[in-house]
């Protein structure tokens, strides 16, 4: 029981460490705009993951799904990302997303003050000399303009 | 069976049930282990022939065997519980569905079949 107990503290250290690195990152919205035409609502913000460790994270992906209340208003669009954090540093990815068609009516439906963000932010965090993948979700409100 | 071999057994139960949770939470967070994952399912099995070494009758030793099942899962989801603590926004922490589900799926997987073949071998370490 003992050598367990040793060795599930050390686990536990290692992984709590690991953590501390994953805090470090933070997830930021700026730019944020909901602006409605007849022709579809467009909505744009930019996602900003700061970086206050000293290794540079590489980022696997991004997605992230809208919605006004409980409607679904379809998925993001993500054209190009960066594929890494630069340590001590900023990354930004500017996300344009216009909803039409049914996903608009929806909207319309809904009328609700804002839209809803939800997604996830796929990277791979330094441990040891390899990489542990994870996932960093966020979510956010974006008002109309 | 004395009293005091009973007490004895009942905490030699519980002390085995505790290491097979905590090697199996372990092995849970693997990336982050010191030691490999078969030293850990090696540690489960190791227990088992301790019990064995320590049993007489087949069904005792099955009762036994079912206590280390429940001890463990119990630490065991306990254990990964505490992974949880403070990493709430990323994708690698473990619910309580989540740990109760691994710890039944580990009791059935490894501890059963480990411990009892340990069990069996430690059998035959016993002095009559």
């Amino acid at each position: 029981m003992l050598i367990a107990s040793l060795w599930y503290a050390q686990a536990q250290w290692s992984y709590q460490r690991f953590i501390q690195t994953a805090r470090g990152l933070e997830v930021q919205f700026t730019d944020t705009a909901v602006e409605e035409t007849p022709a579809a609502v467009r909505v744009r913000f930019t996602l900003v993951l700061t970086n206050t460790s000293d290794q540079v994270i590489p980022i696997e992906g991004v997605s992230c799904l809208l919605y006004a209340g409980r409607e679904f208003l379809g998925p993001c669009t993500i054209l190009s990302t960066s594929p890494a954090v630069p340590a001590r540093g900023e990354w930004r990815l500017t996300v344009t997303t216009d909803i039409t068609g049914h996903y608009q009516e929806n909207y319309h439906r809904a009328r609700t003050e804002g839209i809803r963000v939800k997604g996830s932010l796929q990277m791979e965090l330094p441990l040891g000399d390899g990489f542990v993948k994870v996932t960093r979700r966020f979510h956010q409100v974006i008002s109309r303009s | 069976m004395t009293k005091q071999d009973f007490g004895k057994l009942v905490l030699a139960t519980a002390l085995t049930g505790i290491a097979v949770g905590l090697a199996l939470a372990t092995r849970e967070l693997s990336r982050f282990s010191p030691v490999p994952e078969n030293f850990l399912l090696g540690l489960v099995f190791l227990a088992g022939i301790a019990l064995g070494g320590l049993l007489r009758g087949f069904a005792q030793l099955l009762v036994a065997i079912l206590v280390v099942m429940l001890v463990g899962g119990a630490v065991m989801t306990a254990a990964l519980l505490v992974s949880e603590l403070g990493d709430s926004l990323l994708g690698l922490e473990a619910t309580l569905s989540v740990a109760v589900s691994k710890a039944v799926l580990n009791g059935f997987l490894f501890v059963f079949p480990l411990t009892l073949i340990g069990a069996l071998i430690g059998r035959l370490f016993q002095r009559d």
